[in-house]
């Protein structure tokens, strides 16, 4: 540069190298999805429900609660995930007589190579 | 097929009791294990298998079945059957009117929970959904999974859509001839398959044409004021909401949901050890 011998093309290869390097690693990783519905805010509440989507695959979940994979939404941060919604307090506002659903989701997330 | 007139409502006796009334508000559903006659079912299998050009939806509408005599007495007014129906939707219930079959060949993949569309969420049951298991279904089957007490849980299908296993959901495993009854806003789907073979699971629709009262079969010994209202769902509710929820809709049932009321508190229809009847309890009711 100091010399002033470089050109466009050069400049565009130096910067398209470390881009084209970290595309290709991207297309090794996916997303996985862990839904986890507990019964209060808390993340050390007992789970009511999951779903597992690893690599955009569902996961057959075991009908059996102690088969689960985890009980807590804090068993699931120590084993790697991490949270990327908390349960909506806005759901706080909903009346007892009309309560929605199941209202205390945690939805986590971690990558994963394939 | 029936040369006789089809009826459209019915009569008989009640056969639940206050405390089996009470048990349908806390979970939602009555299972009747086996009391459709092995040769009704045997006849309804070969219904289910054989085209009818008529029907409009073929196999998954089959609902000329409806005028079949020998169906509608071992099915539709099957008499155990609807003696249950007369007990939760009075005298003189309606018929139903449209089959429905979900009828799938084995293995096949679980769906998603659900709430069935035209839902009326409220502690009113005016009709019943009731699904007739004409086969064994064993789990192997893929017997519909329901959640005891979700229908004290408003909810609606697409906002249901990313659930999957649910602690407390119950596969509705039974031998053929079973027939069950639903609050039709119950949480349901159905459930995974391993094994080979078309499943057959027929269901169908009662309603109310009567104002409710507790005209069941009543217990001596059954008291409003130390029964207990818990639901399977309460883990889902804030703390005694179903207690109050169930209440609510037994009184209902009853013909006594203009006394309802709930002072707040320790009061009815919580549980718990007073010095008394509870503060509270609707007057009239001990």
């Amino acid at each position: 540069m100091e010399a002033n011998t470089l050109t466009a093309r050069e400049l565009r290869q130096v910067l398209e190298k470390p881009a084209s390097a970290c595309h290709r690693a991207w297309e090794h990783i996916r997303q996985d999805i862990l839904y986890l519905q507990a019964g209060s805010t808390s993340p050390d509440s007992q789970i009511q429900g999951m779903r597992l989507i690893e690599a955009g695959e569902n996961v057959l979940s075991p009908d059996d609660p102690d088969e689960w994979p985890y009980q807590t939404a804090l068993e699931a941060v120590k084993d790697g995930w991490r949270v990327i919604s908390f349960p909506n307090m806005s759901l706080v506002t909903v009346p007892d007589d009309d309560a929605h659903g199941f209202g205390f989701e945690f939805i986590l997330e971690r990558w994963s190579k394939v | 097929m029936s040369t006789a007139e089809v009826p459209e409502t019915w009569d008989c006796a009640p056969s639940l009791t206050d405390s089996q009334v009470l048990e349908f508000c806390k979970n939602g559903y009555l299972m009747l294990e086996g009391v459709v006659p092995d040769e009704i079912n045997r006849r309804s299998m070969e219904y289910c298998a054989t085209d009818h050009p008529n029907e409009m939806q073929g196999h998954h509408e089959p609902t000329g079945i409806l005028q079949e005599d020998w169906f509608r007495s071992g099915v539709t007014l099957n008499p155990t059957a609807a003696a249950a129906v007369r007990s939760l939707l009075g005298p003189h219930f309606h018929l139903p009117i449209l089959m429905s079959n979900h009828r799938q060949e084995a293995p096949f993949p679980q769906l998603g929970w659900h709430v069935d569309g035209n839902s009326q969420y409220s502690c009113a049951l005016n009709n019943l959904q009731v699904f007739y298991l004409p086969q064994d279904t064993p789990l192997e089957m893929g017997p519909t999974q329901v959640l005891p007490g979700s229908h004290l849980v408003h909810n609606k299908a697409h906002f249901m859509a990313h659930l999957d296993a649910i602690r407390g959901a119950v596969p509705t495993v039974a031998p053929a001839g079973s027939i069950f009854l639903t609050v039709y806003h119950i949480w349901h789907r159905r459930g995974r398959a391993t094994g080979h073979g078309w499943r057959n699971l027929l269901k169908y629709f009662y309603w109310r044409t009567q104002p409710p009262r507790r005209d069941w079969v009543m217990e001596d010994d059954f008291r409003f004021s130390t029964a207990c209202y818990g639901s399977p769902m309460a883990g889902q509710l804030e703390q005694f909401r179903d207690d109050i929820k169930v209440a609510e809709m037994f009184m209902w049932l009853c013909g006594q949901h203009g006394k309802f009321q709930n002072r707040g508190g320790q009061s009815w229809p919580l549980p718990g050890n007073r010095n008394g009847l509870p503060y509270g309890l609707p007057e009239g009711l001990g």
